[in-house]
């Protein structure tokens, strides 16, 4: 019981760490958008 | 003219509002079965209001029908509009009763009245925005449909069914089922929403947007969601719903072919879901009311008003269409 409950603990500390020093690197899973939203003008409406 | 409004909660009331605000409704009747909640609009509607306190799908006096009760009860009531020749917009967005309301497609037509099938913010405004994004395209290959917020508590309870039922997304002239909170998508919003993850849900749009689009290959719709969401969706609702959501977005991803290169196109709106949806429906009974339609029958809103006028509609009752311009980092 107990090699499980520590077994599970360290793959969650495992886990943290790594999604840790990929967030230190700068990689994570959010795609940046490069541009942005403007307001429909009437040419857009036709 | 005189309208009935079904249901007077987040939606109806404002439909009600709206409606009254044109010159074109001479008269609104306005139905619920929550005898508190009519007391409470009462108050804040004229004197060309009449307030009934009655089932949903007994007798109406009305030109018009427009029902806004919870998704999923509105079944009856349009299908007894129908049988009565009456026209009739359906604010509905569950896929189930989408579903089973475009089996009655043939009686509409055949009694040349109109039926508008899910008139709200998504499917509804969506599906218009689809429709006109699609027209800068020659050839269509994909839409895909994200929304943020619900409006009030019985659309909240929609939304968290939905994350818990199949998905059906359109994928080269197959329906594809996979479970509602899969399929983890960011996508970005016009702000103040932003970016948010959004997950496959038993959603109404892509049956609607396929019948409308029926020669594009892949049609999706998507819902933001939090992991709380997901984790609680099979289970009964844990905590009363809200009585009205917060700021709502709709977001419409186009992708198709123009002048032999790959284009494209997302069109946006950021507004309460509940103010959207009876915007759009209160629009769409004006449009009914004006014979301003393409055609007489059932369909989805995208299909039978001219996108255009609709969208300078909306525009002009305060909802701001925007465009997203710009690229994506991969």
């Amino acid at each position: 019981m107990m090699r499980t409950i520590k077994g599970a603990l360290e793959s969650v500390l495992a886990a943290a760490a790594v999604a840790g020093a990929f967030r230190i690197l700068g990689i994570d899973r959010t795609k940046r958008q490069v541009g942005g939203w403007r307001r429909a003008k009437g040419s857009d409406l036709r | 003219m005189r309208v009935a409004v079904l249901g007077a909660g987040a939606v109806g009331a404002r439909i009600s509002r709206q409606l009254l605000s044109g010159t074109s409704v001479t008269q609104i009747v306005l139905r619920d079965t929550d005898a508190d909640r009519l007391a409470q609009v009462s108050k804040s509607l004229g004197d060309r209001v009449i307030i009934e306190h009655a089932p949903f799908n007994s007798q109406l006096d009305a030109e018009v029908i427009v029902v806004a009760t919870p998704s999923g009860t509105q079944m009856p009531t349009v299908i007894k509009a129908i049988e009565q020749d009456r026209p009739v917009i359906s604010t509905s967005d569950s896929l189930a009763e989408t579903v089973a309301l475009l089996k009655f497609a043939n009686q509409a037509k055949e009694k040349n009245i109109p039926v508008i099938l899910g008139a709200g913010f998504a499917p509804g405004l969506s599906c218009v925005l689809a429709k006109h994004g699609a027209s800068w395209f020659e050839k269509v290959q994909e839409i895909h449909i994200a929304k943020v917020g619900t409006g009030g508590p019985s659309c909240a309870l929609v939304h968290h069914r939905a994350l818990s039922r199949i998905s059906y997304d359109w994928r080269h002239d197959n329906w594809i089922r996979r479970p509602g909170g899969s399929g983890r998508s960011l996508c970005w919003f016009p702000e103040p929403i932003g970016p948010q993850d959004c997950y496959r849900a038993a959603l109404a749009s892509p049956i609607l947007l396929h019948h409308a689009f029926p020669e594009v290959p892949w049609i999706t719709a998507r819902v933001s969601a939090t992991l709380r969401d997901r984790l609680t969706a099979p289970l009964p609702m844990l905590s009363p719903p809200h009585s009205e959501g917060g700021l709502g977005a709709v977001r419409v991803e186009i992708h198709g072919r123009c002048n032999t290169s790959h284009e494209v196109a997302v069109l946006g709106v950021v507004e309460k879901p509940s103010v959207a949806t009876a915007t759009v429906a209160a629009l769409a009974t004006e449009c009914v009311i004006a014979g301003k339609l393409k055609f007489r029958g059932m369909a989805g809103l995208s299909e039978i008003v001219d996108p255009i006028d609709f969208l300078h509609g909306l525009e002009k009752r305060g909802l701001k269409i925007e465009i997203f311009e710009g690229d994506y980092e991969k």
